[in-house]
């Protein structure tokens, strides 16, 4: 993607709720993602990422605002936007009783432009064979074969909607590994959706947090860990104190935007503060509210 | 579309077998039947099922023999006719509710819908290849069915009577592609295939039923008097609940009451059923087995109409659908 190519993602003031007079499961969310970027959307479960996910490519209709794939609204040009966009459902959704080479041949029949060659490649540097029968595969496997389906697409959007949330951390790795190769050889733009900030924190190059619905945190990792520390109780004023939050220990941390004082906050402090800050507030489109 | 047909054919396969199965057992079974159908009427002497059924002379002698033989392998024709009934909508409920019912369950239209961008060119790459698979199998079983009706009235020169009607011929596969399209239409819409099988399969009792009651009030329309004589009952349908029908000597058809009411008075009952005899012709009221292509063409034009609307429905359900959350 060049600078003049429109942005591949962008959700406009996007809301959604699911029924008349329901709570919002999104609330003015905007989000652009820069090309060929990797952007991790972290929250809790409930915080809207699937939701923003599923609307992503078509499967939910925002109730106000637009999701625009290239310059394309998802929802009034579906087709059009989805020849955009390679998918990794929540739940892997492979055909139990079919090979892995049939669903690949099924894929190239489904989207003309699918890389049947580079796929097989791909997942045989796996040690995946064609002839493997999918119900045969270990969960993680399976994973590799819906990225390998997805990234086959040359699809200049992928969106994982939690990939790897049910994988041991041998697959995750192994998946995020061919996930970050796949993406940097192609110069696809990525959003995926977890809530492991661990494997984030190495993946992601721009991190949006989401809880309640609402974008509480959209900026690339490296300029939220440099300005993010945490500290103790007392060691830094009030005024500039993001968040307090426990940790796994129990001791309360401050999550802070002072710089010097306290230590150099993790990403999983910045997620952990920001979840905790927003512990409260009501979920409203400004426009709804 | 090949390859998305294969893939069909390959994730359905239990269900394909079962309905693949199914239409060859009974069309093979209805071609046993037919040729021992046939060997045994082609042994009846000339004549000898005319005077059975339909004249008021006395059978030969040579006659009773062949055409209780025949009669007796005719018995066997019922239950594949009764069978041919409900075969297309076994049919086409197996091959159309797990289609898209099943994809929104396995969770694999997520994959898919994406993956074709276009979800009618998905629904339709497959939809067109189990309907042609339909029109194939139970096409196959509704024609040898239709032979075997023709052999079972060997009699009949105007093609098949309104005996078995909707077991044979076009309208079996016509009602296999509605209960195809209502199982599709109910998988769409509910996203699960026992639900959706059950409802399905209420709506494709509602449409038998509606396709009965339509041929009930098309018969009563255009039913007609039938001269047993004149050999126009021979294949027919008569109407139940219309009494006893006269014809006058000026062609007029008059109920029973009516034609009684015309008896001059004073007349002993004997004398009064003399004079009826002598004046008027005791008829039927039914539709000629001519009229049978007519009511086919009917129904299977309703069918036909019904199965658009079903498989519209499913592409716009589908459309508007999401998947599983």
């Amino acid at each position: 993607m060049n600078g003049k190519s429109p942005v591949v993602f962008a959700a406009i003031d996007v809301s959604k709720r699911y029924r008349r007079n329901g709570p919002w499961a999104l609330a003015d969310v905007s989000l652009q993602l820069p090309n060929g970027s990797i952007t991790a959307l972290v929250g809790p479960n409930g915080a809207g990422k699937s939701t923003l996910m599923r609307a992503a490519v078509g499967f939910e209709r925002p109730t106000t605002g637009r999701i625009e794939i290239v310059g394309v609204d998802v929802w009034r040009h579906r087709p059009a936007a989805l020849a955009n966009v390679g998918y990794v459902p929540q739940a892997v959704s492979l055909y139990q009783g079919l090979s892995i080479g049939e669903h690949l041949r099924w894929a190239r029949a489904l989207r003309g432009s699918f890389d049947e060659k580079s796929a097989v490649a791909g997942l045989e540097a796996l040690g995946l064979q064609p002839h493997r029968r999918v119900g045969e595969l270990s969960g993680g496997e399976q994973s590799q074969v819906a990225l390998a389906i997805a990234v086959g697409t040359r699809a200049p959007l992928l969106v994982l909607d939690e990939p790897i949330s049910s994988l041991d951390p041998l697959a995750r790795r192994e998946f995020l590994a061919s996930l970050v190769e796949g993406a940097h050889r192609d110069g696809t733009t990525v959003l995926l959706s977890s809530h492991i900030t661990t494997d984030i924190a190495e993946l992601a190059d721009r991190v949006v947090v989401v809880s309640g619905g609402k974008k509480l945190l959209d900026d690339s990792v490296a300029d939220i860990l440099a300005c993010h520390r945490v500290a103790a109780p007392g060691e830094v004023e009030e005024a500039v104190v993001v968040a307090r939050f426990p940790t796994a220990t129990g001791v309360v941390r401050l999550l802070t935007t002072a710089s010097g004082a306290g230590a150099p906050a993790t990403l999983e402090d910045v997620v952990l503060g920001y979840l905790a800050s927003s512990r409260g507030r009501t979920t409203e489109p400004a426009k709804a509210a | 579309m090949l390859t998305t047909a294969r893939t069909g054919f390959r994730v359905h396969r239990f269900e394909i077998l079962v309905a693949v199965l199914s239409c060859v057992l009974v069309t093979i079974t209805a071609a046993m039947v037919t040729v021992s159908l046939v060997q045994a009427s082609a042994v009846v002497p000339g004549g000898c099922f005319d005077a059975w059924f339909w004249s008021s002379a006395t059978p030969n002698s040579n006659c009773e023999g062949p055409v209780q033989a025949f009669l007796a392998v005719r018995d066997d024709g019922p239950p594949v006719m009764q069978v041919m009934f409900l075969l297309p909508l076994l049919v086409g409920l197996l091959l159309g509710v797990p289609l898209v019912a099943g994809e929104i369950e396995t969770r694999t239209a997520e994959t898919a819908w994406v993956l074709a961008g276009s979800r009618n060119r998905w629904l339709a790459y497959l939809t067109i290849p189990m309907i042609a698979l339909i029109l194939v199998a139970v096409g196959g079983a509704a024609v040898m069915a239709q032979v075997l009706a023709a052999a079972r009235e060997p009699w009949l020169v105007d093609g098949p009577s309104w005996e078995s009607i909707g077991s044979f011929g076009t309208i079996v596969v016509a009602r296999g592609a509605v209960a195809f399209g209502a199982g599709l239409l109910a998988g769409a819409f509910v996203g699960r295939t026992l639900p959706a099988l059950i409802v399905a399969v209420i709506a494709c009792a509602l449409i038998v039923v509606v396709a009965m009651s339509a041929r009930e009030a098309w018969l009563t329309a255009n039913q007609q008097p039938l001269d047993a004589q004149k050999g126009e009952l021979i294949g027919a349908i008569t109407l139940s609940g219309t009494g006893q029908t006269f014809i006058d000597s000026s062609g007029a058809v008059l109920t029973s009451d009516k034609a009684y009411a015309r008896i001059p008075p004073g007349l002993t009952d004997e004398e009064g059923g003399r004079w009826l005899s002598d004046n008027m012709r005791e008829v039927n009221l039914g539709v000629p087995a001519s009229a049978v292509p007519a009511w086919e063409r009917l129904e299977v034009i309703g069918l036909g109409a019904t199965t658009g609307v079903l498989l519209i429905g499913s592409f716009v359900a589908v459309g508007r659908r999401r998947p599983r959350p």
